[in-house]
């Protein structure tokens, strides 16, 4: 295979890139200190990144989940809460056990801020009619005393299992575990406390390493938990992934690139990109999140190619004789435009995703364009100066300098491309369209799975407790409804409270709901008791007086519970269903069997039902997602196929570039899609990040097939040299990729480990695309019009 | 004689220290206690609930009678008249003294013609949806705290002294609160103000009493302020119609009659 810059148009003596990198070699050291500067400035602005993972980071701001949410939190409180599970298995239920629990929970009020109330089966009150005598009832805690012996103890427990509000809720309903609910105060504004979830996750945490408490060992669950340890998870997950990518890196270097320098440079360029991408990040006050952690990981793999084109034209020219200053400035005269042109095509791939609703997509998606815009200038600026120190004529490569041989492992690779290509075009073009129209039809039966909770590996303790909650109690999701009369004392209609009632009734009754609360439960229980434990009592009361009445018992005997469960005024009350971590089919199917219900009982309009919980959000989080990832993809598309059709200037040869850019899409999402693997949050959002990266090969490969096809006027010869000339750094950039994107199969979290193999697959994808499909598709529809007559078109005739 | 004239000196001193020392916090309280001397008293309060935009209005007519030997046992009915739709909803509570005894309660539902003993039930609970805990209107006896007298203090203008007081540690599971602040006026032996302190020793809300008027020859509060910043809350509680004394019979105070 020849080496084609021979002929090249000398890489641009006197364009703009060839001035500037001369200026730049003139004034290194006045550069040098700039790029210092700027440096020390983001990295002076790293420390202000704050790691956002509150559950509606993935909305923005106005959507209709945070609308709900508000409406919520305003009627009824803060809904955030720890929860701490005892399980009978590393808790064992003895008087000792149990009497730390019971003086846990005041260690709590007193060491937990906000903590508003602590409730486990130990202190929570129990209304009931007191056996025999008629006129009483008895207000109290269900373990007034903490019985003295295991059996008593176990009498006691059982017993607990019969109360349907304690099942589910402060007892799993096989007995096995007891749950210990921190409620929590409304927070502070941020001036006051800038993290109030780490604030509780601490306090709890430091309690439960006191000594006395070092027995209990409970398993801990809620949002300021979850939220303060998958930050640590992702902050570990962050550095260790980064570390991780610059040693495989650095092989990969050491293996493809040449001396020492040719493995720190391109390290050194894109490491100093991600910190002034991070350290953008804090300066403009945006936040990192879960989706962030692959930010320092993606950015290296795509960024590092800028410098391998640049490092690998320095040599061909060097390898010609040129000396060092000089094979630089004509190195990066020539490969400046495509370097911009690329970073610009995989930061309007990235930019697609401002295009989405969902808040981090359009955050990564403006890092990535970001960070990809800095290791194209730091590219730029620091490779001609850390390569201008040294002899002024370097030794050029020997090995591939000797024209005669046949080259290395990289030359006969492209060498059987080049043959299979110009024997089998048909063939080929037979294969790849069979696969692109396969799987495109699998890519629009796509599912989504947005159930975030179950994104970690099962190993990770924070994945346990969640398999607790779903095991034992089947509590993991909620669904919210709030419905509003819009009156005072609304609520305390006979009729309302009988439909509320009806409404919680059908929902208990479903086979995904674990539990359903509302007011109705209390009322019918507090009058029940009133009436000698009969349970034909156990039913609201009739008149809007009695309605009243109890409710004001009920109020005078301890608001806060009735804070959670009606509106201050009597205007509004809540219907809370808890169920198991479900599926997306599964969990539109309740919410759909709600509104049916709720269609029904509620016909007059006059009742305002808003629903919302942690399930609505996810149900809503799928519907962003689909949308998001269809519109960022078809923004991508759009862009990128016309900055092609400019770039080449030929609509047919532009449509045909993008053909290798969409397969790597169909073939990896519409493989999943045909199969039935879900996509969840993670691996969804990332067909617009696959075309942006997957177009670089693209825009490398065919404006060179174009010039060579325009040097020779033969498209077999042209597809050779372009071939030996691209081919072998596109070969690497994508080795780079997958070998790069692969330190996400090291990843905790599940949806960055199939990151890392959909990646891998759908880069290997699109270089085979460039190299073998669009190379047979050109060969056959011959888009830059017919062969001239010259000596390559003579030589084919003859053969 | 030196020795004689030293004692004599120390004499005087230290009777002189006794006489004019600084009352103790348990001191004050016990004349707090003491300043509702009445027998009886018959009042209407109106309490106003504030949250944000929205408020709840509460009525309600009480009786109150003193009990046993030193007339510190108490019975107290309270009938409702605001909201409408819980008129007449009536507590009776016969509370002691004695530290070690519970109090009785009864409640009367007018719409279920039901009358009802309640026993056991928590104190922590606010009171009607109120800043107020059912805790701050319970007769609670001087003893539950240890008080401490930690100063003096200007309130309004007005001197008071500063009284710490801590729950005893035994029932310290019955009370929201680490501590009280109690500003007590030293003229009236009423309180100006109360800050409440949580568990964690923070500020959870604040009391500021008002409208001291001298009735029947009793000094007595009628209006109270409380607030919950955390919560933006605040509770108005306003007393007329006060008098005392007006010799209200036992039958009044018998669940019996609660059904009126």
């Amino acid at each position: 295979m020849d080496n084609t810059h021979n002929n090249a148009p000398g890489g641009g003596q006197d364009n703009f890139w060839y001035r500037l990198t001369a200026n730049i070699i003139r004034f290194r050291w006045l550069w040098l200190i700039g790029v210092i500067g700027v440096t020390a400035i983001f990295f002076s602005q790293m420390s202000k990144v704050r790691f956002d993972n509150s559950s509606d980071i993935w909305f923005v701001e106005g959507h209709s989940a945070i609308k709900a949410k508000e409406r919520f939190d305003n009627a009824f409180g803060n809904a955030e809460f720890t929860l701490l599970l005892f399980t009978r298995e590393r808790t064992p239920f003895t008087a000792e056990n149990l009497e730390a629990m019971s003086s846990l929970t005041e260690r709590f009020m007193e060491t937990v801020p906000y903590a508003r109330k602590v409730t486990w089966l130990g202190n929570v009150e129990q209304i009931q009619g007191v056996e025999g005598r008629e006129q009483e009832v008895l207000i109290e805690d269900f373990l007034a005393v903490i019985p003295e012996t295991r059996a008593k103890i176990d009498k006691r427990l059982k017993e607990a299992l019969v109360e349907p509000e304690l099942v589910d809720n402060l007892i799993s309903r096989d007995g096995t575990v007891l749950t210990m609910l921190i409620e929590l105060d409304t927070y502070p504004g941020e001036e006051e406390d800038s993290n109030p979830r780490y604030t509780v996750a601490e306090a709890v945490n430091a309690v439960l390493a006191e000594e006395a408490y070092s027995g209990l060992k409970p398993y801990v669950a809620g949002s300021p938990h979850f939220s303060y340890e998958y930050d640590a998870l992702a902050k570990q997950q962050t550095s260790k992934l980064f570390m991780l990518i610059i040693l495989v890196m650095a092989v990969l270097l050491l293996w493809l690139a040449r001396g020492p320098r040719g493995i720190v440079v391109p390290l050194l360029i894109t490491i100093i990109a991600v910190f002034w991408t991070i350290g953008t990040i804090g300066a403009i006050g945006f936040t990192m999140n879960l989706l962030s952690i692959a930010l320092p990981t993606m950015l290296i793999c795509v960024g590092i190619g800028d410098s391998m084109h640049g490092i690998t034209a320095f040599h061909d020219y060097v390898d010609r004789g040129e000396s060092r200053i000089d094979a630089l400035k004509k190195a990066f005269g020539e490969v400046g435009g495509p370097i911009m042109l690329t970073s610009l095509t995989t930061a309007a791939g990235s930019l697609a995703y401002l295009t989405t609703f969902v808040k981090p997509y359009r955050e990564m998606g403006v890092y990535i364009a970001c960070g990809v815009f800095y290791a194209f200038v730091l590219t730029v600026i620091l490779t001609p100066i850390l390569y201008s120190f040294g002899k002024k004529y370097p030794k050029p490569s020997r090995k591939r300098n000797n024209k005669e041989s046949a080259g290395d492992f990289f030359d006969r690779w492209l060498q059987l491309v080049y043959r299979v290509v110009v024997k089998h075009p048909r063939t080929i073009i037979v294969f790849f369209s069979t696969i692109l129209i396969v799987t495109f039809w699998g890519f629009t039966n796509i599912k989504v799975e947005s159930n975030t909770a179950k994104l970690v590996f099962k190993s990770q303790p924070l994945r346990q407790t969640m398999d607790i909650i779903d095991e034992r109690l089947g509590t993991n999701f909620s669904l919210e409804y709030l419905l509003n009369t819009g009156e005072e004392s609304g609520i305390k209609d006979p009729e309302f409270m009988g439909k509320l009632d009806k409404l919680m009734v059908m929902a208990e009754e479903h086979p995904l709901v674990t539990k359903a609360t509302s007011v109705t439960t209390v009322l019918k229980k507090i009058r029940r008791a009133l009436n000698g434990n009969d349970p034909d009592f156990y039913a609201l009361p009739e008149s809007r007086d009695a309605l009243a009445q109890y409710l004001f018992l009920y109020e005078s005997s301890g608001g806060s519970t009735l804070d959670m469960l009606v509106g201050f005024t009597y205007d509004q009350a809540r219907l809370s269903l808890k169920m198991k971590s479900l599926d997306t089919y599964d969990a539109r199917k309740l919410s759909d069997f709600m509104h049916a219900n709720i269609d029904t009982l509620f016909t007059d309009g006059e009742v305002e039902i808003i629903e919302a919980g942690g399930m609505r959000n996810y149900l809503a989080l799928n519907d962003i997602l689909f949308e998001g990832q269809r519109n960022s993809f078809i923004a991508a598309l759009s862009v990128i196929t016309l900055v092609m059709i400019i770039v080449l200037r030929s609509f047919k040869l532009g449509l045909i570039s993008m053909i290798p850019n969409v397969l790597p899409v169909f073939a990896t999402m519409g493989f999943m899609g045909l199969f039935g693997f879900y996509l969840d949050v993670i691996t969804i959002s990332f067909a617009a990040v696959i075309i942006g990266v997957a177009v670089d090969d693209s825009i490398h490969f065919f404006t060179r097939f174009k010039s060579e096809f325009s040097r020779t006027g033969n498209y077999e010869n042209a597809l050779k040299s372009t071939l030996g000339s691209v081919g072998r750094p596109l070969t690497f950039t994508t080795m780079i990729l997958v070998i790069g994107n692969g330190v996400f199969l090291f990843s905790y979290l599940l949806g960055f480990f199939k990151l890392g193999l959909l990646f891998g697959v759908a880069f290997t994808w699109a270089l085979m695309a460039d190299f073998f499909f669009a190379s047979a598709l050109i060969m056959i529809l011959k888009p830059l019009g017919p062969e001239l007559p010259g000596p390559a078109s003579i030589e084919k005739e003859n053969k | 004689m030196i020795r004689m004239t030293v004692s004599l000196i120390c004499l005087i001193l230290l009777s002189a220290g006794i006489g004019y020392a600084e009352p103790t916090g348990r001191d004050i309280m016990v004349k707090v206690d003491e300043v509702d001397n009445s027998r009886d008293a018959v009042m209407s309060s109106m309490m106003v609930i504030e949250r944000g935009n929205s408020k709840l209005v509460r009525r309600m007519e009480s009786r109150t009678k003193q009990y046993g030997e030193s007339l510190k046992d108490e019975r107290t009915l309270i009938r409702f008249v605001e909201p409408a739709d819980v008129h007449d909803t009536a507590y009776l509570t016969w509370s002691y003294d004695d530290p070690e005894r519970e109090d009785d309660m009864w409640v009367y539902l007018p719409a279920e013609s039901l009358v009802r003993r309640i026993s056991g039930g928590g104190k922590k609970g606010a009171f009607m949806r109120s800043d107020l805990a059912n805790e701050d209107i319970e007769d609670r006896a001087v003893d539950d705290d240890e008080h401490t007298l930690t100063g003096e203090e200007e309130v309004s203008g007005v001197a008071c002294y500063v009284v710490e007081s801590v729950p005893r540690p035994e029932l310290k599971k019955d009370t929201n609160y680490s501590k009280r602040v109690q500003f007590i006026r030293k003229d009236l032996y009423l309180p100006a103000r109360i800050d409440y302190y949580n568990k964690r020793g923070k500020l959870l809300k604040t009391a500021t009493f008002g409208g001291y008027k001298q009735i029947d020859g009793i000094w007595t509060v009628t209006r109270f302020l409380y607030e919950t910043p955390r919560r933006k809350t605040r509770t108005l509680l306003q007393r007329s119609n006060i008098s005392y004394n007006q010799g209200l019979g036992d039958a009044l105070f018998l669940q019996n009659n609660l059904m009126r």
